[in-house]
């Protein structure tokens, strides 16, 4: 299939999307909006049926936990803690709904714990750590969201808590994963476990597997395959996601981190050979999204600071992963390889990682695209996401990306310059960008003639009041390389027009390898359309 | 009368103003919706809901164009869904060869029910800027807006879905479907 045909099958089909039937009358949807909704008793036959039904299980569990209790108390008579362990394991099981759980490394380890909390008679501790043991997935985000619907805003702290416990159970159902579903099985039935493992009433499975996968879901885990046939148990972030309760308005911005988690990057496997799927080739849209959900929340500091580290670690690897093409160092980078970073190069100039692509580029072609051992670090990273807050978060909002030379200048640049330094003939000005005023202002500053440079200034500002003397005195102006020195640290430059204002803000961002602090410099432009420079322009 | 009048009176919670509302954007939402992959009868559902979102957040809208601002409405409604039903919907993308049949009479030629199929294959990010560039005549401004996303990446992701799609069509190339990543 190629583009063209693609192009008009796409185009064709448009038409049959255009006849599709009605889904909903407009009644409906009018009534659905403004009628009030009546009790609808029919509508919640089976929620009372299922309370019914509850009450009469918690009768009967009532009746089996006293029996319970009288055989506990029997246990009870060996040890304290016995009879705790016995109870909670008994939660543990009902809640992960599996027949047999004493196979299992954390409940050997809960029943180990016993004998020796009692030896020490530190029962108390016991508890905690057999109650910490034997908490499922499910038990902990029922009990978060218990927590945060009666404290208030849910903390991110907590939040960490039940990923961490997530985790934590992760050995747990790799055992299971191992021991009671891949065992001896063929690629070919693990790939059909992978394929519906979300949709289990679509498959056949036998029963005892069925309900092994129904406990991966039910708790939060996903399986994924390896090319050498290696199943593994994955936490599934989209179902932290769906499952806590986040109630505080602010927690977008961790729901939508642990979205970024659950969906692009693997935050257990990042980067080449990740468990999702995603070749290195699409890195750069993980590497787009993470500048994404860096603009939206920012300025969310008591959210974002708690996993910005994190992030731009795992950015990192994705970056640099991104940067390897796929290769080696020493390796040669095939065509299709050098065309993604190219790619990259060509339509994302905005992006904040474009001059950390473009250095990489610059190296592979200078090395007959041999991959070189260029890599970038975390701070380099977090520096480059983070610039526009470093500089006063304007540069978000750029126009523009020169790459060009500031000083010195130009041939013809040169000779206006010339011409106007005798002349001080604005018309000369008329034809003439924001940027090339500033680089003649720049340049009459650096050599020192302080009569041009005064004549570049926007007299009508807050320099109305200010005599050409009193700035004289001020500037003390004497030859020297301040600008050409800014020129020589500059790597390139971002340009925030507001053409509203009539104003350009010229950022120029320092190279890497200089300690140099990004620095603006503000154009006005006057009421005859020539551009000046404002008092005090550089920030 | 102007849009711009009836979205007025809407405001004030004019039930007339807002029955045009619901006359003008109700097939677009339902194109969208199935577009999107919402099975057939739960289409009500999704337009519904956004209709009771539109009517709920009218008065938070005062600039741009309103379609863009239902077009988002829409989304988060079917994302919505989406999260809802995440496992219900799993199985529904993954059976969507097997509903082809019940859905095969929507579509004048066999190749466009392919296509539809192959779109349904394809990952959120890449289905929805080709849904709405094609099929919603959307620009790539629009466009990232509705998705609240760069324009650069807009492109990129329209480029990559075609590439998708066109790999589909390649024998074997059928293996969009990544329920993570």
């Amino acid at each position: 299939m190629d583009d063209k045909k693609l192009d008009k099958l796409l185009h064709e089909m448009k038409s049959d999307y255009e006849n599709l039937p009605k889904f909903v009358d407009n009644q409906t949807v009018m009534q659905s909006v403004f009628q009030k909704r009546q009790f609808n008793w029919n509508k919640y036959i089976p929620t009372l049926a299922a309370i019914a039904g509850l009450l009469i299980f918690v009768i009967i569990t009532l009746g089996s936990i006293d029996s319970k209790q009288q055989m506990d108390k029997d246990t009870e008579d060996n040890g304290p803690l016995m009879g705790y362990f016995l109870d909670r394991k008994e939660a543990f099981q009902q809640s992960l709904g599996l027949e047999d759980v004493d196979d299992l490394g954390r409940v050997k380890h809960a029943r180990k714990l016993v004998d020796h909390y009692e030896e020490k008679d530190n029962i108390e501790d016991g508890k905690h750590t057999i109650y910490q043991l034997l908490e499922t997935p499910t038990m902990k985000i029922e009990s978060f969201n218990n927590s945060t619907s009666s404290s208030g805003a849910p903390d991110y702290f907590v939040v960490q808590d039940v990923i961490a416990q997530l985790k934590d159970f992760q050995m747990t159902f790799q055992f299971l994963l191992d021991n009671r579903i891949a065992n001896n099985m063929s690629k070919s039935e693990k790939q059909t476990i992978i394929e519906y493992q979300n949709d289990l009433q679509e498959y056949n499975f036998p029963d005892a597997t069925e309900k092994l996968l129904s406990v991966f879901n039910k708790q939060g885990y996903f399986i994924t395959l390896s090319e050498d046939g290696k199943m593994t148990a994955k936490v599934d972030y989209l179902y932290v996601i769906e499952k806590l309760d986040f109630k505080h308005s602010k927690s977008k911005a961790y729901k939508d981190y642990l979205w970024l988690l659950g969906t692009e990057i693997d935050p257990e496997k990042p980067g080449i050979g990740n468990d999702y799927g995603i070749e290195w080739t699409a890195f750069d849209e993980v590497l787009l999204s993470v500048e994404e959900f860096y603009s939206s929340y920012k300025n969310m500091d008591e959210q974002y600071r708690m996993f910005k580290g994190t992030l731009f670690h795992y950015t990192t690897i994705y970056l640099n992963d991104y940067l390897s093409a796929g290769v080696d160092v020493g390796d040669a980078i095939p065509k299709d390889g050098q065309q993604e970073l190219k790619a990259f190069l060509k339509g994302h100039k905005k992006s904040k990682f474009w001059n950390l692509v473009y250095k990489a580029v610059e190296q592979y072609e200078n090395n007959d695209w041999i991959r070189t051992n260029y890599k970038v670090s975390d701070q380099l990273v977090s520096k480059t996401i983070e610039a526009d807050r470093e500089y006063g978060g304007m540069v978000s909002d750029y126009d523009n990306k020169l790459e060009v030379t500031l000083l010195p200048l130009k041939d013809a640049l040169l000779q206006t310059y010339e011409k106007y330094k005798e002349s001080k003939d604005l018309d000369l000005l008329k034809d003439l960008s924001a940027f090339k005023v500033m680089q003649l202002f720049m340049y009459a500053s650096d050599k020192g003639d302080f009569d041009t440079y005064y004549s570049l200034y926007d007299t009508n500002g807050v320099l109305a009041d200010v005599g050409k003397e009193e700035i004289r005195q001020e500037s003390a102006m004497a030859a020297d390389t301040e600008f050409q020195q800014l020129a020589e640290k500059t790597n390139y430059i971002l340009v925030d027009e507001k053409q509203e204002k009539k104003e350009t803000i010229f950022y120029f961002v320092p190279s890497e390898d200089t300690d140099t602090e990004m620095r603006a410099f503000r154009m006005v432009q006057n009421e005859k359309g020539i551009w000046k420079v404002p008092y005090m322009p550089m920030q | 009368m102007e849009e711009e009048d009836i979205i007025r009176l809407a405001k004030t919670g004019d039930k007339w103003a807002f029955e045009m509302l619901v006359e003008k954007y109700k097939p677009v939402i339902e194109k969208f919706s199935f577009q999107f992959g919402i099975k057939q009868e739960h289409i009500s559902d999704v337009v519904q809901e956004t209709f009771i979102k539109v009517y709920r957040k009218i008065h938070h809208y005062h600039k741009g164009k309103f379609s863009t601002w239902v077009y988002q409405i829409t989304l988060n409604a079917a994302r919505d869904f989406h999260r809802r039903k995440k496992r219900e919907l799993k199985i529904m993308e993954k059976s969507v060869m097997e509903h082809k049949q019940s859905i095969g009479h929507l579509f004048d030629k066999e190749d466009y029910l392919q296509l539809h199929d192959y779109i349904q294959k394809l990952q959120q990010k890449y289905k929805l800027p080709i849904i709405l560039y094609y099929f919603h005549d959307k620009s790539y401004d629009e466009i990232a807006i509705i998705l609240n996303i760069k324009l650069p990446v807009v492109k990129t992701r329209i480029h990559r879905a075609k590439k998708r799609l066109k790999r589909m069509y390649e024998p074997d190339g059928n293996e969009e479907v990544n329920t993570h990543g």
